[in-house]
């Protein structure tokens, strides 16, 4: 059924809070040229 | 199926508030390979057209293709273009044409964007000099291998049938050590067979910043290996991607961009998608084969023979054309071009459905959830489930 409630990145600022090292990478990275997956 | 061909006339693209330019244009410089990849979705599976095409992109095609990325840049007041120069194997068409072609495209672009150039090689053609050259036109190197051991990679053979492994890691390898910024990263396609702990660790100490871990393609009439499609069935890719999934996640600081990863966890937390594995944001590449055709991504050449054709090419045709085409269209409809239990799926966010070549059947068409429908809700939730464990901070009020 549904998933759980998360927040929505769009309403966050506090990333840089987040204590889970590859999360807080993501984050940053995530905070478009590509689309197409068989390349970089 | 009958191609559908769009006239270079009419209101321009550019003037509609709806449509979503081109942003990466994906050039088939070479339209052969020295490998004979078991797998491979251009050369092993339906579509054929790759044997009617000129091998090498001519000098004309390229001048014209330029001419069209500067045209569809200047419409749409672009800022930044992404070029793919792929293959085959683009090296093929040799280091120093390729750093022509992006040095005449850079020319030609509106002052004020960036051009993002990327080549996509098996490796096995990567060395110093090539790599050099390629470096020195500010080229970026992506490498397709499908792990960091011998044994991953049985697939991946010459024509001869000889392993590419030793070739292929060497030229990585330099790459790595001589040229890291020039180092896009690393496709892998997923083998369920393989220990997937043991390939991520493999793959990660090739030290790629970015790495892809790709399905094989596949549909519900042909469907992918060691998958039977149907809705209660085990899900071998889904097992093996979340195994993968808990080793990046616990791996600690400094893992590479696992993008598959990356992106399920952008659109869990509302970000949009920035590529064609999953979410519901609009598709802008494009490809150019050899002859000047512009086709749909050629992923869906595993659909059927004929399924990225458009009948347009870039002597007769705009890319504001291409935008026009139905196929394009249906790729920027977002949820309305699914099929009905996608759309009344909890997950349909973030999934997106799954990639489009995934969702063929034969009679239908590509209204239907992935064949790997499965294995992406077993990757998706157990994703979910590590997120919420790890507690991101809570939205204020």
């Amino acid at each position: 059924g549904e998933l759980p409630e998360l927040p929505d990145l769009l309403a966050l600022g506090e990333l840089r809070t987040v204590e889970h090292p590859v999360l807080a990478e993501v984050l940053e990275r995530i905070r478009m040229l590509w689309g197409f997956n068989s390349a970089f | 199926m009958a191609q559908q061909t769009v006239r270079d006339t009419g209101p321009s693209a550019a003037d509609r508030p709806d449509v979503h330019p081109f942003r990466q244009f994906v050039l088939k410089v070479h339209g052969h390979c020295n490998l004979a990849c078991r797998y491979c979705y251009l050369y092993e599976a339906a579509d054929h057209g790759w044997r009617d095409r000129p091998a090498l992109m001519s000098d004309a095609v390229l001048e014209r293709t330029a001419r069209r990325i500067a045209e569809h840049a200047t419409a749409h007041g672009l800022r930044h273009v992404a070029l793919v120069l792929h293959g085959g194997e683009p090296l093929l068409a040799g280091a120093a044409r390729l750093g022509s072609a992006v040095d005449r495209l850079r020319t030609l672009l509106p002052d004020g964007c960036t051009l993002h150039p990327t080549v996509q090689t098996n490796g096995t053609l990567l060395t110093r000099g090539r790599l050099r050259t390629l470096a020195g036109h500010g080229i970026r190197v992506g490498v397709s291998l499908d792990g960091g051991l011998p044994a991953h990679n049985t697939a991946r053979v010459d024509h001869a049938g000889r392993p590419a492994w030793s070739r292929a890691v060497r030229g990585l390898r330099l790459l790595a050590a001589e040229h890291p910024d020039a180092y896009a990263g690393v496709l892998a396609v997923v083998d369920p067979r393989t220990d997937p702990a043991e390939t991520y660790a493999s793959l990660a100490a090739l030290r790629p910043p970015r790495l892809d871990l790709l399905l094989p393609h596949g549909n519900w009439t042909t469907p992918p290996p060691h998958l039977t499609p149907g809705t209660d069935r085990p899900t071998p890719y889904g097992d093996w991607l979340t195994a993968v999934f808990d080793a990046w996640w616990d791996g600690g600081p400094g893992q590479p961009a696992v993008r598959l990863f990356e992106e399920c966890l952008a659109l869990l937390l509302g970000a949009p998608a920035g590529g064609e594995s999953l979410g519901l944001t609009p598709f802008t590449a494009v490809v150019v084969e050899t002859d000047g055709s512009i086709e749909q991504v050629d992923t869906l050449k595993s659909a059927y023979d004929g399924a990225a054709a458009t009948g347009l090419d870039v002597f007769r045709h705009s890319f504001d054309n291409a935008l026009a085409h139905p196929g394009v269209a249906a790729r920027h409809a977002g949820a309305a071009a699914l099929a009905p239990e996608c759309r009344a799926c909890p997950l349909v966010r973030v999934c997106g459905g799954g990639q489009y070549a995934h969702r063929y059947r034969r009679g239908t068409g590509f209204a239907n959830p992935s064949v790997y429908c499965a294995d992406l809700q077993r990757l998706i939730r157990h994703a979910a489930g590590r997120l919420a464990a790890a507690r991101p901070p809570k939205q204020a009020g």
